[in-house]
């Protein structure tokens, strides 16, 4: 599979938040098709306050974070001391097209990576990012902007929000070269009387949100003809299956490796290229 | 292993201004030695490492907290709690001691400091239980500390020298001549693991000496990142599913003792 031109074989990635950083990434470098970095900000985050995620049912994960990172500094010069066999796609958040377009000069100049991903669709911020760049109408100018600083291939990742095929066209019109989707989906982790997260709202994963991702990569593959990265519960070979049925061309996991220690997560990921491809 | 967030209720053993000895009852699965559990209370939710659990009667777990922060922090809320009240506990989590290498026949050489000697309690129970001869060598600041964990051990160091050698717990290789080739089991401040770990190295091979790491964490399940720790080569561990419990052959010459992780994943010199 090709977003503009880059391969990226096989069609299975990390969902951006998971295993995060450069060091942890190194693990999965060649077991996963391409490697996808956690949102970065311009300047560094902590975070919200634990607990930040909760998992009420084996199906079911909720999760707070608060966007922590390092700031884009930071996790370039980290990046910079990395060399990958796949690609390595950085993951962008922030509040304005200029900070999006500020953050790819950082990266630019201190460690180019093969891709960005930017993320306008994390449903629980701590400030006017994430999913507020599709509430406030900025997907299409945050785009433009970071088409302007960089010529590698853009992904834009969205959120299971109505319409979510419109607002897929107005990024591709703008630029994007994939879409990826779908973001965690908002929910309230509220059990008798107490908020399970410390952020009290958060985002839901897991098997759970898959019936949530399939509608939403189907109206995206009718809305646009760049390729769709799909996620949103995968566990299982026919899973992936299903996604590239409603119209993904490549998958990401995230909370499949839920408990996971490295080696584990790594055997898991063969056993699904084997199941898939051979 | 169970996500569910279990609640229990609490009881008070023993404090000092600076300890907590805390007794949770409640549905709790058995963990095993070096496992850590998820405390949540109204403040945050942090991990502690068992002390000691017990199911025969009732269902119990003990752990040992240690106040750090101020009079807000989630330990400072651990100090206010009284008998009866609820929290939540959510585990066991990790690789323990003997995940990371058991040896059966051989003397097992545990050392621990400080607040890391209750983890190597409970490990000493169960070594005890399958008859593997073991030498305990722990250090603490002072006798009342050492008194505080109630540890029996036969090697004893503390700062003040008011109770065993004066010094540090390495001091007390002074007194003990390990077997060669055989296994050490460690846990306590980083730099007392480096420490520790290369005075045993003078006896036995890396892939013997067991750590159990202690390390900021967020989630427990391998999905923050925030609790990552490089080895050797430049990946890295994630200490809640890949440890605590490592052996010293993956994190020599390592982040360990060296670099840590902030709250917002940055990675700083200690």
């Amino acid at each position: 599979m090709y977003i503009a031109g880059l391969e990226i074989n096989p069609p299975i990635m990390n969902a951006s938040g998971i295993f995060s950083y450069s060091d942890i990434l190194k693990n999965f470098d060649g077991v996963l098709g391409a490697l996808v970095g956690k949102s970065v900000s311009l300047k560094e985050k902590h975070g919200y306050e634990t607990p930040v995620i909760y998992r009420p049912a084996r199906d079911l994960l909720m999760n707070a974070m608060g966007l922590p990172n390092p700031g884009a500094e930071a996790y370039a010069t980290e990046l910079a001391e990395f060399s990958f066999s796949v690609p390595f796609i950085v993951s962008l958040v922030g509040e304005t097209p200029e900070e999006f377009a500020e953050c790819v000069d950082i990266f630019e100049r201190i460690a180019p990576p093969d891709a960005y991903e930017l993320n306008v669709s994390c449903p629980h911020p701590k400030g006017n990012e994430g999913i507020e760049m599709i509430y406030q109408n900025k997907v299409a100018d945050v785009t433009r902007a970071v088409k302007a600083h960089t010529h590698k291939p853009v992904i834009e990742k969205l959120s299971a929000v109505p319409q979510i095929g419109r607002i897929a066209y107005q990024a591709v019109e703008a630029g994007a070269d994939a879409i990826s989707a779908i973001n965690t989906v908002p929910g309230l982790s509220l059990r008798n009387g107490r908020y399970e997260l410390s952020n009290r709202a958060g985002g839901i994963s897991g098997p759970a949100i898959k019936p949530i991702g399939l509608k939403a990569v189907m109206e995206i593959r009718q809305a646009v003809g760049v390729p769709v990265i799909g996620m949103g519960g995968i566990e299982t070979a026919a899973d992936v299956r299903d996604y590239m049925h409603a119209g993904a061309d490549a998958v990401a996991l995230g909370t499949v490796f839920c408990g996971m220690d490295t080696e584990t997560a790594k055997q898991y990921l063969e056993n699904l290229r084997r199941e898939l491809y051979e | 292993m169970s996500d569910k967030r279990i609640p229990c209720s609490v009881q008070i053993l023993d404090r000092t201004d600076e300890l907590i000895r805390l007794r949770c009852r409640g549905d709790i699965e058995a963990p095993k030695p070096g496992q850590f559990y998820m405390l949540w209370n109204d403040v945050s939710e942090n991990p502690f490492s068992a002390a000691d659990f017990s199911s025969r009667y009732e269902t119990r777990l003990d752990i040992v907290a240690k106040r750090v922060g101020d009079d807000n922090s989630f330990t400072a809320h651990l100090f206010q709690l009284k008998d009866g009240d609820e929290i939540f506990v959510r585990g066991p989590y990790g690789k323990g001691f003997l995940d990371a290498r058991a040896r059966e026949n051989e003397t097992a050489y545990m050392i621990g400091g400080g607040c890391g000697i209750p983890p190597l309690m409970y490990l000493e129970l169960l070594l005890a239980l399958t008859r593997q001869p073991n030498v305990f060598m722990i250090g603490a600041r002072n006798k009342d500390e050492l008194n505080f964990y109630g540890a029996d051990a036969q090697h004893v160091s503390t700062e003040d020298g008011s109770a065993g050698r004066r010094g540090i717990v390495t001091d007390l290789f002074d007194d003990v001549t390990p077997d060669q080739d055989s296994i050490f089991y460690i846990c306590g401040p980083e730099k007392m693991m480096v420490a520790a770990a290369e005075r045993a190295e003078q006896y036995t091979d890396p892939s013997n000496i067991v750590l159990l790491v202690e390390r900021y964490m967020k989630c427990a399940v391998g999905l923050a990142g925030c609790c990552r720790i490089r080895g050797p080569e430049q990946n890295a561990y994630r200490v809640c599913v890949d440890g605590p419990a490592f052996t010293y052959d993956k994190l020599k010459g390592g982040d360990l003792g060296c670099y840590k992780i902030e709250p917002s994943g940055l990675r700083t010199k200690l």
